[in-house]
């Protein structure tokens, strides 16, 4: 995880702008990263984006400085996340995702993938997760955090997050050996 | 690459691209509001809310109080309407808070009208003989008529009682039918009283419990 020099969240604290713009430019690639991976939909990843250094800026001075900084921006992420798919239909997969997967594979996973390119994979794989296993999936498998960083991020104990991790991955395993995979 | 795990540990760690960052960063920090009249803000939203909750108080209680203090005399110190006296035969009411009468002359009358105990005549004859000590104390209007000072001293009771009210006298004496010993209180003394604060009791704890919702 990146680290976020200690200064520049101080002069954030203290109403700097500045400061604050550079964090925004440091920090939104991982939160769009994040959100685009949960939401599978660009639009609405930038909306989250935009609302999580919203949230960012008003509650910066709650920051509690002894954890990472970026732990509690996943968490802020993480949350809004989780507001969103609930006001949402279900994630579904789409015929031409499975095709993307493909090729994708193909090329062993030497491939830069495109936004609509990772829209399709993560719908695929996210399909008939519930939020907290695709939260828990995004978060540990996707994002590489460590266990503990996913827990300080949702807020749950080790045995949620290992139970959540190894549903999804049984999920997406079963899904994934129907179109052929092993 | 066919193997589930090797896709899925490809993925591992790698972002999408944000493209139009500098648009959405740009986008960020028109947004911001100013932290300082945030802040000024939520006082002044607790000031709104407190003022507009002791408004809500004040109309409540305000309404609430005439009910809860009734004629009864019913409030934080329930008071007793008096003592009843069962050896000289008298009720005597009980002296109201800070030594003023509280009740008005009509509220008096009536107090007289509800304590007015044991009928005058036999026994099994109470509702006729409540209505007549009742007739007494409310008679119907008459005619006001100027009295000479002679005829005055004449007056008695069965004369027609004057309009203008007179001034109460609060110890009231009654003939019971079969003065009760001492030992036996008039039943319907104590069952009158008891009745009363009975209902008193009641209506006050309606009151408590509208005050309370």
């Amino acid at each position: 995880m990146m680290q976020i020099d200690e200064t520049i969240i101080n002069r954030c604290q203290t109403g700097d702008r500045d400061a604050f713009r550079s964090l925004v430019e440091c920090c939104q690639g991982m939160v769009f990263s994040v959100a685009l991976k949960m939401l599978a939909d660009e639009d609405e990843a930038k909306d989250i984006v935009q609302e999580t250094f919203l949230r960012v800026w008003q509650n910066i001075s709650k920051y509690d400085s002894s954890k990472r900084f970026t732990t509690w921006l996943y968490a802020i992420v993480s949350r809004l996340c989780l507001d969103r798919l609930k006001s949402r239909r279900h994630i579904v997969a789409m015929p031409e995702d499975e095709a993307v997967l493909r090729h994708y594979a193909a090329n062993d996973g030497g491939l830069e993938l495109e936004n609509r390119e990772w829209v399709a994979i993560v719908r695929l794989l996210a399909e008939g997760l519930s939020p907290m296993q695709r939260l828990v999936f995004t978060l540990s498998q996707l994002e590489g955090l460590t266990s503990q960083e996913v827990e300080q991020a949702t807020g749950m104990s080790a045995r949620q997050v290992k139970s959540n991790l190894y549903v999804a991955r049984q999920t997406i395993r079963e899904r994934l050996k129907k179109l052929g995979y092993e | 690459m066919n193997k589930i795990d090797d896709i899925l540990d490809s993925l591992q760690g790698r972002q999408p691209e944000l493209t139009d960052g500098e648009e959405l960063t740009t986008r960020i920090m028109a947004n911001l509001p100013d932290r300082r009249h945030r802040h000024e803000m939520i006082p002044l939203r607790w000031l709104m809310a407190g003022i507009a909750a002791s408004i809500m108080l004040l109309v409540g209680f305000s309404l609430l109080k005439p009910l809860s203090l009734s004629v009864l005399g019913l409030g934080d110190n329930p008071r007793s309407l008096g003592e009843l006296d069962i050896k000289s035969n008298s009720f005597s009411f009980a002296t109201p808070r800070g030594g003023e009468d509280s009740l008005s002359s009509e509220g008096k009358e009536d107090y007289i009208g509800l304590a007015a105990l044991p009928p005058k005549g036999g026994p099994g004859r109470g509702a006729d003989k409540k209505e007549e000590v009742l007739a007494e104390v409310h008679p119907a209007p008459q005619p006001v008529k100027k009295r000479r000072k002679a005829d005055r001293k004449q007056s008695t009771l069965a004369e027609p009682v004057q309009t203008e009210a007179k001034p109460m006298n609060r110890q009231i004496e009654f003939e019971p039918v079969n003065p009760p010993t001492d030992s036996e209180p008039s039943y319907d003394d104590f069952a009158q009283i008891q009745d009363i604060r009975a209902r008193g009791e009641r209506l006050q704890r309606m009151v408590d419990a509208m005050i309370n919702e």
